[in-house]
């Protein structure tokens, strides 16, 4: 890693939210803002030029968007990181910009404080991710009903039936034994039983699976 | 009606097919015409000795044959048992009676011609006459022959009074068989009639209930009477035209009205039928009951929109309005308090600072609350299999996809956090573990979503201290962020054995 400050580019189509990440970012020693675009066409061709080793990307620009100037920018310059910013952060743009080669992603209205240790978390190769939502975002009716044994549960249970362990299961899924214990859970719950011999016995009863 | 039609005189023939009876009382008068010909011929050679010259002859012939036309023509549409059947009845038996006792009496050939009257009778009178009158033809023929004194013979006798009995008793059987015939045609017919307008209508309601404007219901009400001559078709709501229907030649005609509740139905054709009129009160009912739908679908519309509008604008007002004006008068207090009271400045900057941020938050909630929910479909086992197959491709590592359970979307931010998961999961595996295969395995358990990135690399001992200066350290954040989240981050793996990266993460109250 190289020594100095970070270089920083910032790139929002709106002159006054960069201005005011530039006011943000400044009086940091570690940080510096080397440049500006407005687009990511702008974008493109000034990290080409500056080589920073952070930039701050707005998603939602005209012409060239955020994803886009991303997935240029990465597999132009692997050693410069993406951090996005965006005013949502439900938006399919995200995982989009994410997909795309980016480390992370802020919501703008982050405190400078936030900003500047996620700027030197980029920097360094972190993962930023803007803090966890509160729960009233959630949208809860969409769970759905809960009755019937899923195809990957009745695997499961066929498996312990047939005397698996929850590693040897997993083994034979390839997922962890955690996950196991979660589908094992969710399937006592819709056989409505408390141990895995319960499980076993209801589900050959019912004829959910055969050994 | 044919003038020959029916024994019944008044018998109404449905329109339609020949009825059968119709035929043989064609066949009888062809018969009666036939015999009395024959009779007429045999007379006219062996006139001589007989007191009836040829034109006297001749003149009685046409009397018989044109009382049957003329009555049966005058009989057509006439009420059967009516006075005026009574009168024509009568009439037509003063010509014909004397004049074939006459006949009969100069030619015993016309004695043949005689029984085509009996069908004759009970056409042309009305019932208990025509039974007395069957009675008195042959007794009176052949005492008008014979006369009266040869009912002194026994035999004689006999035979006058057998036919005076069986001759009315044979008419009477005969016209019960063609009335009751004639009852079960009709009937037959009315409910061929009744089927094919119930199917028509049935089909019109349908296609009323499937229409989506006016203008469609009252096509469906002008196909479905486009037999009965109708070709234009306007729809009225409480005296106001509301649709129409026409089609390209119609021209003004008569008009059919039928009513339901403020729905008025009007129709009209160059040559309407009466038949329409009950179809069309049927109609009316569903065509009703389709405008006042419509009615009800965009006032609902309406009203949803401006409710919504309405709910907007106090929701900007409450919101991004109300934080404005508050920043502005944080800032305003700001910038007067600079030259009188620096220290209260940093304060009333940091107030602006919150409200903003807090008005930022409202209106991510209402633009969260606002999006259409089809847009939400999960891009997360999409963006999966993309950035797996690419690594797939760049490492030379087989790697698979499987996703298990109903995908749902997920809170703000998991989908993310379990891609990045994945990629720094991805990133292990290419620098340390020389695994062969890999499978990344998304499960939708419901009230959890969770994430395996398997490899089949050479693993490592979870009791060892780990290197902590690679992707170990870029896994780091993402396990801060599930702890956060309320999720479960887990690393598992044994020398040998591969590697299992899991991600465990709520998906919201169930």
């Amino acid at each position: 890693m190289r020594t100095g400050p970070v270089r920083v580019v910032l790139v929002d189509d709106h002159p006054v939210v960069r201005d005011g990440l530039r006011g943000m970012l400044a009086g940091d020693e570690d940080l510096t803002v080397v440049g500006e675009a407005g687009n990511g066409e702008e974008a493109v061709a000034l990290v080409a030029r500056l080589e920073p080793e952070v930039v701050l990307m707005d998603l939602r620009m005209p012409g060239c968007d955020g994803v886009e100037a991303t997935a240029r920018i990465t597999s132009a310059h692997p050693g410069v990181r993406v951090l996005v910013l965006t005013t949502y952060d439900s938006e399919a743009d995200v995982l989009r910009a994410v997909e795309a080669g980016a480390s992370g992603y802020l919501l703008k209205d982050s405190s400078s404080a936030e900003l500047r240790r996620a700027v030197r978390a980029t920097a360094a190769g972190q993962t930023v991710l803007a803090p966890a939502v509160a729960a009233h975002l959630v949208r809860q009716s969409r769970t759905p009903p809960v009755d019937a044994l899923t195809a990957r549960e009745l695997e499961v249970l066929e498996l312990v039936a047939r005397g698996a362990t929850n590693r040897d299961v997993g083994r034979a899924l390839h997922v962890s034994e955690a996950t196991v214990k979660s589908h094992l859970l969710h399937a006592f719950t819709k056989l409505g039983v408390n141990d895995r011999t319960a499980a076993v016995t209801t589900a050959l009863e019912r004829g959910l699976i055969r050994l | 009606m044919s003038e020959t039609g029916g024994m019944g005189a008044a018998a109404a023939a449905p329109s339609g097919a020949v009825h059968a009876w119709d035929r043989y009382d064609r066949m009888w008068v062809a018969m009666f015409h036939v015999a009395l010909a024959v009779a007429t011929v045999v007379a006219l050679a062996r006139l001589g000795p007989k007191p009836l010259d040829a034109a006297g002859l001749l003149l009685l012939v046409a009397v018989v044959a044109g009382a049957r036309h003329l009555a049966a023509r005058r009989l057509q549409g006439v009420e059967e048992e009516s006075r005026e059947h009574l009168v024509v009845g009568l009439a037509w038996a003063a010509a014909t009676l004397p004049a074939m006792v006459v006949l009969v009496n100069a030619e015993e050939a016309f004695f043949f011609a005689m029984y085509g009257l009996f069908p004759q009778v009970f056409q042309m009178l009305p019932r208990k006459w025509a039974v007395a009158f069957a009675a008195l033809i042959v007794p009176a023929v052949l005492v008008g022959a014979r006369g009266a004194s040869a009912l002194r013979d026994w035999e004689f006798l006999v035979s006058v009074v057998g036919s005076a009995v069986l001759a009315p008793a044979l008419g009477l059987f005969i016209t019960a068989i063609s009335r009751q015939s004639y009852e079960r045609h009709e009937a037959i017919l009315a409910l061929q009639a009744a089927h094919e307008e119930a199917e028509s209508v049935l089909q019109a309601s349908l296609a009323i209930s499937r229409a989506r404007t006016g203008d469609e219901v009252a096509a469906a009400v002008g196909e479905c009477l486009g037999g009965h001559g109708v070709d234009t078709v306007v729809l009225r709501a409480g005296g106001e035209p509301v649709a129409r229907w026409a089609t390209s030649d119609a021209k003004p005609a008569v008009t059919l009205e039928a009513t339901s509740g403020e729905v008025t139905v009007e129709v009209a054709g160059p040559a309407l039928s009466d038949a329409p009129r009950r179809t069309l009160e049927t109609l009316a009912t569903s065509c009703g009951l389709a405008l006042a739908n419509f009615a009800l679908v965009e006032q609902a519309r309406h009203t949803g929109v401006l409710e919504e509008r309405a709910r907007l604008a106090r929701e900007i007002h409450d919101t991004l309005a109300q934080g404005f004006v508050s920043v502005l008068t944080q800032l305003e207090a700001a910038a007067s308090a600079l030259s009188r009271a620096p220290g209260e400045v940093v304060e009333r900057v940091e107030r602006a600072h919150d409200i903003a941020r807090a008005s930022l938050g409202e209106a991510r909630r209402s633009v969260e609350a606002l999006r259409p929910a089809a847009l939400e479909a999960a891009p997360l086992p999409e963006a999966l299999e993309r950035v797996v197959g690419r690594w797939s491709e760049d490492a030379e590592v087989a790697a698979q996809v499987t996703v298990t359970g109903e995908p749902v979307p997920l809170p703000p931010g998991a989908e993310v956090t379990l891609l990045r998961a994945t990629q720094e999961a991805l990133a292990n595996v290419a620098r340390h573990a020389k695994a062969s295969s890999v499978t990344v395995t998304l499960s939708f358990l419901g009230d959890d979503v969770v994430l395996d990135v398997h490899d089949d690399g050479r693993g490592f001992d979870p009791a060892a201290p780990r290197e902590r200066s690679d992707g170990g350290f870029g896994l780091e954040a993402l396990r801060q962020r599930v702890g956060a989240s309320g999720g479960f981050f887990g690393l598992e793996s044994e020398l040998g054995q591969g590697t299992t990266l899991t991600v465990h993460l709520p998906v919201g109250a169930p």
